[in-house]
């Protein structure tokens, strides 16, 4: 029996493309849409009575789980006080986004045209949006931002210097000591130097003794062998042993005028040697090529490890979840920062650190309006004085949320971050990055000032584009090289092996790009 | 005795060979729970896990004493329940003509559906579409991406043809419309596959992360995987900074992943009993 299949179908037609439309309009009016849609980031947003407030969209590379959907009190009472500081139609909207899918994000938001006004980028993405167009130079607003520029180094506005503007803005410091970017140093159990009657060493001869005495002589005293030296993971890089003698594999350092990166130098073969030697003796730690980073944490809190690259933040028990632990575990622990070891020629140093480590670069967005005030706010919150936001920003209210002691120069915090963060201030909306450790207590603070005192430097943190071509040459074949003859797989000697590997697959591109881009740096 | 001895045998080590398999599978999630239960301290010293350490509910009333994880509850739930309802509707909805032998242009419209199983569209022509349907930033984004699956389809229409055309002809000689077969008489029949898709529907959509985050941007948004993906990373920033928060500790991280993962252990016996209901029900009285 034929059913009326035409009239069906043409009835079916007719009311699938009915609801197309009808499913159309109704979800661009869903119950689930935001407020602030962000796909007019360009628009003007509300405008009040008397003037055109406008709401700058904001995008972080921050895990923000704390953070309050509109912003909580942090953001009422930062526009009371730019208010008051003569800043008026000035209003924001965060958004976060995290981890390594950042740079997709970011790119579709790029791709789609709906960038937000002002948001982190990668020192990596950066010549990529300059070419495309997609941020603007900041050279004319920078003007109004007095405070912000002074706050910032002066090699790190080379970094964001394209075609003589600047593009981005790279991370300030206060000009106290213990602000300094690099706080990675070699922490040690000063309680385990104590049991032992051993003094802290200071070249790499003595720190081997004392590896040594860390892994025989059962420095904390529970009758068991179960102590290891050197604690390192997967992802360490021995920087303090290259440092002692003076150089760091991947820094650029500067020979005869030109500069050459680090792991094509003979010194190379002197630190691997010394390694090797460790390793044989048993001083490092013997699974070290596999072991994930969260693994030796756990080395660390169950009192294993006697030595190990660390933050300054080490020292003082309320700075770091883990250190937390090994306090709570073994109340008798005491943890000290060395300087850095010296090597056979007397030199020493850790590696400096880039601060663009700590935070990303921020770029304007080539469609935001009104860049003016939004600068101006980036100023305020650079400002430490009376007039400026530098404190409200970060701690809060003070006295209700932090009290700042000026003779020491310490702001003690009452609020832990994160009820902060809760209520919407500190770095969540940190949009200006100024290190600033006035937080820390005093053995933090020396802690930082020691690993400081001697640092090697890397001649150029720029990285050129070859280097995006050939990323596996530092990430897999210097891994694979570095593994091997540490564990007495290869001998030192292969090394020079990997030196012209290094220079056939791609190096030689690399050090000629840039040995171009510094002298061009260097010659302004 | 009826078994033999070898049989015997044959049984017992079989079972102790599957209970050691389920002891291996259960372990990570053991783990967790014991985690989850144990103090801060005591959570961050790592090594082998078998009961909790100093045993706690303190990141239990953590975790849910935020307001962000209510949110992120919410909005999970408002994404699972109604997309997968949709999308079960509108499987089942382009599978049923797709099954009927009498549909015109039916190889035209197969290849086009298989079509999309080979190829995509790629991340950023999806999310250029999704812009020009205003569903960026909004909850919608989700559902509607993931609304009908062609491999989801074909397993309906193969299910749908199975059933016998008899019963089809009879409801139509008692007068009925098509929807009204197809509301009333088929997707009763189709409760088995239903269920199945259902069931698979709603853990990808309650499991759902890179969608959520690409598409997602406000706050008041985050999904529950998204929430884990940000307090984690959130461990790592503070350990970068030497802040520390309560957010990050392995307890507390521990506590959030197993408040995920309840909503859908508790609905997966729910829907079992749909599975074997299905394999014996059989429609057609001599």
């Amino acid at each position: 029996m034929k059913k009326n299949g035409t009239w069906t179908l043409a009835a079916a037609g007719v009311i699938a493309l009915g609801a197309l439309t009808a499913g159309c309009t109704a979800k661009s009016g869903g119950p689930g849409s935001s407020p602030a849609d962000p796909s007019t980031a360009a628009d003007g947003g509300q405008s009040t009575s008397n003037e055109k407030t406008i709401t700058y969209q904001f995008l972080r590379n921050w895990a923000a789980t704390e953070y309050p959907a509109d912003g909580g009190e942090g953001r009422i009472e930062v526009l009371k006080a730019l208010e008051k500081a003569g800043i008026r139609g000035f209003d924001f909207k965060m958004q976060f986004a995290s981890g390594d899918d950042y740079n997709t994000k970011l790119n579709l938001l790029a791709t789609s045209g709906q960038l937000p006004d002002y948001f982190d980028i990668d020192p990596q993405m950066l010549p990529r949006f300059v070419d495309q167009g997609l941020i603007q130079p900041l050279d004319e607003y920078l003007k109004e931002a007095p405070h912000l520029v002074k706050s910032v180094p002066e090699e790190y506005w080379k970094q964001v210097t394209f075609n003589g503007k600047i593009y981005a803005v790279p991370n300030g410091t206060r000009p106290e000591k213990f602000n300094l970017p690099t706080v990675n140093g070699y922490n040690i159990r000063q309680d385990w130097l104590d049991n032992l009657g051993l003094k802290k060493p200071t070249t790499l001869d003595e720190l081997h003794d004392v590896l040594k005495a860390f892994v025989t002589r059962d420095p904390d005293k529970n009758g068991k062998n179960d102590t290891i030296g050197l604690g390192v993971n997967k992802n360490s890089t021995f920087a303090p042993i290259f440092g002692a003698f003076g150089i760091q594999p991947t820094f650029w350092m500067e020979r005869n005028g030109k500069i050459q990166k680090g792991l094509t130098l003979p010194e190379m073969k002197q630190a691997l040697a010394v390694l090797q030697q460790w390793y044989k003796e048993g001083l490092i730690d013997h699974d070290f090529p596999i072991m994930e980073p969260k693994q030796m944490q756990e080395k660390l809190t169950n009192s294993i490890t006697g030595l190990w690259d660390g933050d300054g933040y080490y020292v003082d028990k309320s700075g770091n979840n883990v250190v937390e632990a090994l306090f709570n575990k073994t109340p008798g622990a005491k943890v000290a920062i060395l300087e850095a070891p010296k090597g056979p020629d007397g030199k020493q140093g850790y590696a400096e650190a880039n601060s663009y480590a700590a935070s990303p670069l921020r770029a304007l967005s080539a469609k935001a309006q009104d860049p003016k005030k939004l600068f101006q706010y980036l100023d305020w919150m650079a400002n430490d004085g009376e007039n400026g936001g530098m404190n409200l920003v970060l701690y809060g209210i003070e006295g209700k949320d932090y009290t700042y002691d000026k003779e020491t120069n310490t702001i003690n915090q009452k609020t832990t971050y994160s009820d902060l963060y809760k209520r919407g201030y500190s770095n969540p909306i940190r949009m200006m990055f100024i290190t600033d450790r006035r937080w820390a207590k005093p053995p933090v603070r020396e802690a930082i000032e020691v690993v400081n005192r001697h640092l090697i430097r890397n001649a150029m943190w720029n990285v050129v584009p070859a280097e995006m071509d050939y990323p596996d040459l530092e990430k897999k074949l210097y891994q694979e090289y570095l593994v091997k003859i540490i564990t007495g797989v290869w001998p030192v000697d292969k090394y020079d092996e990997f030196i012209q590997k290094y220079y056939d697959q791609g190096g030689r591109e690399i050090e000629k790009q840039a040995n171009e881009l510094y002298k061009k740096l260097n010659h302004k | 005795m009826i078994h033999s001895f070898s049989s015997k045998v044959f049984n017992c080590v079989n079972n102790v060979f599957l209970l050691l398999l389920s002891a291996i599978m259960m372990f990570p999630l053991w783990r967790e729970i014991s985690i989850s239960l144990s103090s801060k301290e005591e959570a961050l010293r790592g090594g082998l896990f078998l009961w909790p350490r100093e045993f706690t509910f303190s990141a239990y009333r953590y975790i849910l004493g935020t307001d962000y994880i209510w949110a992120a509850y919410g909005n999970s739930i408002f994404v699972t329940v109604v997309g997968t309802a949709l999308a079960l509707l509108f499987t089942s909805s382009t599978a049923y003509p797709l099954a009927k032998r009498t549909l015109p242009w039916k190889s035209v419209f197969s290849v086009i559906i298989v079509f999309t199983m080979i190829f995509n569209g790629g991340l950023i022509p999806t999310y250029l579409v999704m812009r020009q349907l205003h569903l960026i930033n909004t909850i919608w984004a989700l559902i509607a991406l993931n609304l009908i699956s062609a491999f989801n389809v074909i397993i309906m229409m193969n299910f749908i043809r199975a059933l016998p055309e008899e019963l089809e002809e009879s409801a139509m000689m008692d007068g009925a419309n098509p929807i009204r077969i197809f509301f009333s008489l088929i997707l009763p029949l189709c409760k088995p596959v239903l269920a199945t898709l259902a069931l698979w529907i709603a853990v990808g959509l309650w499991n759902n992360f890179y969608q959520a985050f690409i598409y997602l941007n406000d706050k008041s948004l985050t999904t529950l995987p998204v929430l884990l993906r940000l307090i984690i990373v959130g461990q790592q920033q503070e350990s970068q900074l030497g802040q520390a928060s309560d957010t990050a500790t392995e307890s507390v991280i521990a506590a959030t992943i197993l408040v995920t993962l309840l909503p859908i252990l508790a609905v997966y016996p729910f829907l079992q009993k749909y599975f074997i209901k299905g394999a014996l029900l059989g429609s057609v009285k001599a």
